[in-house]
């Protein structure tokens, strides 16, 4: 074993007790005010047109406010996540997953937007949809440094459906300079003596 | 006999055959044909969708959920790990990267020492091995195709005394267009889905799609059935039939996390071992950036690799040195920037070289439980508890410094390296303070697309699931385990090879038994 990996888990172990001492005090400077807290109102949008398909409108507009972060609309030309629809893609790619997956990041936004959460933490006041885009991106940063590491992976979810959605969508990409894929028609013509006769093979031809 | 998908099935449905193969991939595809072959009625079931070469657009979006576990969002029970493992007729090596290795003899002489396997051994599999390069056409890279992402690692390697070397690929007459892991459009790749399910299917062999196999079913020693569900392909949810199938021997070959997930869902697992010392091979992602364009998105994935870490002795995990192609989607997803700092890495994309390393997992013959542990969540679906370990965590921190280390020796300007918080390494300097960076859950973004291991083979009944002699299942005679799933820890290098070997030599099993 190396020095540097038992120093690692001596740090989590350290975080624990630290997350925990925070909760503590947490709880007792906020425990009047707890409730009002938790209560108070994710700030909605306009879901999109065609509806949504998992997320509820509150889980919705958190996960909008997240992506815009996450993915800004930037003053060299680089659309938003908003102007990209991703809270809408994301939630038609979260349609196709079982429903445990999907009620894990139902619960996850829940959490993540709730001022309680962020009051334990010493955080915030007000839920993550109330804040200024530069409050939203300190709470983001701190999750993702955070020595929870429930809350580092919840980031590292947010961040993956987010940014991969984000660039995937090909308005992104001659940005950064990727010129997408080749044409898949001229490339079957070229390489059509590999090509397999799949018809042949299947129970219900055509 | 045909090729099957969820629309074919309209009813409840109950066949029989002579041997029934769960799962189309690198292990089912070689059972089915090669069983096939001797005119025996073979089944096979799998999950995943019949998805054909003219449908591969080599668009991630598109691709991803189409063709991965989980719809591309497999991971560790804790989110720290992402795993990437096919789902399709033909499994992962729909869209693995062709990359071709025969099982290091180190590896092998460490199952027999430590784990008791008899049976496969450089000696077995060679034949097997020697037959498989032939089919499926396994041949050497030459340095005049290798692209500049991997020309780094040459480089960098070569540089430093860390002998590269050119790899093995799967493939005829490859466009090199790098598009492997979303499918090869042109059937180049000489995947399961392009060779043995359509050689087992001219043999005889009945493949059904979108049937998820819950369960076998037993009656003392023997298995009676294998009851699956079908998936309508459209949206793929379940359609309310099932497919029953009755045959004289069944072979579980759904790979790692899925072959221990049907052993569990069918209260098969009387040692307690199924599911246990499953492996990853780890990835610590990181990136070169340079002043040139590397295009890591052009040229095909893997062609290089240096084997100079593999063994860091006993009490170190050791590491396999590659590279990864660099598509928008994928990057885009591991970045943990946010905001601009984001789009301003991004848009160095055409600049980027990035590192894929193997970590050499479940070899710490201190620690029996090494590795995850498949469990059942409540829908009956698996989930993998990967044990984070001070081992690894030197591991993921000793790759680090290293790929940064050939990475800069290699032409980059700097090493940005995984870790969520954003590290740039610029110097041997720089490289020396990765010491003290954090390399603990969702600290630094780690990957798979290997999984190995869950149901290791061994002569012993006490610690093994699978009869290494034969890969018959210790508890049912008629039941073998032919995957990815067998190996009792992981292989070190890309296990597309091994899992053929192993396959082939097993389905003489097979056939013996029948």
């Amino acid at each position: 074993m190396s020095s540097g990996g038992a120093k690692a888990v001596k740090r989590e172990g350290v975080s624990r007790r630290g997350v925990l001492k925070a909760g503590l005090l947490g709880t007792a400077a906020t425990i009047a005010g707890s409730v009002g807290l938790g209560l108070r109102a994710t700030r909605l949008i306009a879901p999109p047109g065609d509806g949504l398909q998992v997320l509820s409108a509150k889980e919705y507009a958190v996960l909008a406010a997240i992506a815009e972060r996450i993915c800004p609309a930037s003053g060299d030309g680089a659309p938003g996540a908003t102007q990209l629809d991703v809270a809408r893609l994301v939630d038609r790619r979260l349609a196709t997953l079982e429903r445990d997956a999907q009620d894990g990041v139902k619960v996850v936004l829940m959490i993540f937007e709730n001022a309680l959460t962020g009051a334990l933490f010493g955080e915030r006041l007000a839920p993550f949809t109330q804040l200024d885009p530069d409050a939203q991106d300190r709470i983001l940063l701190q999750w993702r440094a955070s020595t929870v590491a429930f809350r580092r992976t919840a980031f590292g979810a947010f961040n993956a459906l987010v940014g991969s959605t984000y660039y995937g969508e090909a308005a992104t990409w001659a940005r950064i300079g990727y010129g997408g894929p080749p044409s898949v028609g001229a490339l079957r013509v070229g390489f059509s003596m590999n090509l397999v006769d799949y018809d042949s093979l299947r129970a219900r031809k055509g | 006999m045909p090729i099957y998908t969820g629309r074919d099935i309209k009813a409840d449905t109950a066949i029989e055959c002579d041997v029934c193969v769960v799962g189309s991939g690198a292990g089912g595809a070689h059972v089915a044909a090669r069983v096939a072959a001797t005119g025996k009625r073979v089944v096979v079931l799998e999950d995943g969708g019949f998805h054909t070469s003219d449908t591969f657009t080599m668009t991630e979006a598109e691709m991803t959920p189409r063709l991965y576990q989980e719809r591309g969002s497999r991971a560790t029970a804790d989110g720290s790990i992402v795993v990437l493992q096919g789902r399709a007729v033909g499994g992962t090596t729909v869209v693995n990267w062709t990359t071709c290795f025969r099982t290091p003899q180190s590896t092998l002489d460490h199952w027999a020492e430590h784990h008791g396997v008899e049976g496969p051994s450089t000696d077995t599999l060679a034949p097997h091995w020697k037959r498989i390069e032939e089919r499926l056409h396994i041949h050497a890279m030459t340095l005049e195709q290798v692209n500049r992402n991997n020309m780094v690692l040459w480089n960098g390697a070569t540089k430093l005394g860390w002998k590269p070397e050119l790899m093995l690929r799967n493939v005829n007459r490859c466009a090199h267009t790098g598009y492997c892991g979303m499918g090869c459009p042109i059937d180049a790749k000489q995947s399961m889905l392009a060779t043995m399910i359509p050689e087992a299917v001219t043999y005889g062999a009945d493949v059904y799609a979108n049937t998820w196999v819950e369960r076998v079913e037993r009656d003392g020693r023997k298995v009676t059935k294998v009851v699956g569900k079908v998936r309508d392909p459209d949206s793929d949810r379940f359609s309310g039939h099932t497919l029953t199938v009755s045959a004289r021997l069944v072979v579980l070959a759904g790979g790692g996390i899925n072959t221990p997930a049907i052993l569990l869902r069918s209260d098969i697992n009387p040692n307690g071992r199924a599911g246990r010392r499953t492996f990853l091979h780890p990835v610590a992602l990181s990136f070169g950036v340079h002043e040139e364009r590397i295009e890591g998105f052009h040229g095909s994935p893997q062609y290089v690799a240096s084997h100079h870490f593999l063994e860091r002795g006993a009490d170190k995990m050791g590491f396999l040195l590659e590279v990864g192609p660099t598509f928008p989607s994928g990057i885009g997803g591991f970045s943990a920037a946010i905001g601009s700092d984001k789009h301003a890495f991004m848009e160095l994309l055409p600049h980027l070289s990035m590192n894929v390393p193997l970590l050499r997992d479940g070899f710490d013959v201190s620690d029996p439980d090494e590795g995850g542990v498949v469990t059942l969540k409540a829908n009956g679906h698996p989930e993998l508890n990967y044990k984070w370990t001070p081992r690894l965590e030197e591991g993921l921190r000793e790759v680090t410094k290293r790929c940064a280390e050939f990475q800069l020796a290699g032409g980059a300007k700097r090493v940005v390296t995984g870790h969520t918080a954003g590290r740039s390494v610029a110097s041997a300097a720089d490289i020396a303070a990765l010491d003290s960076a954090l390399y603990g859950p969702g600290e630094i973004g780690v990957a798979s697309a290997h999984v190995m291991g869950g149901c290791a083979m061994g002569t012993d009944p006490a610690r093994a699931v699978v009869d290494s002699r034969t890969l018959r299942h210790h508890a049912l005679d008629n039941l073998f385990v032919i995957d990815g799933s067998v190996f009792p820890t992981s292989i070190g290098v890309n296990p597309q090879l091994s899992i053929y070997g192993l396959a082939s030599w097993g389905a003489e099993h097979v056939k013996a038994a029948l």
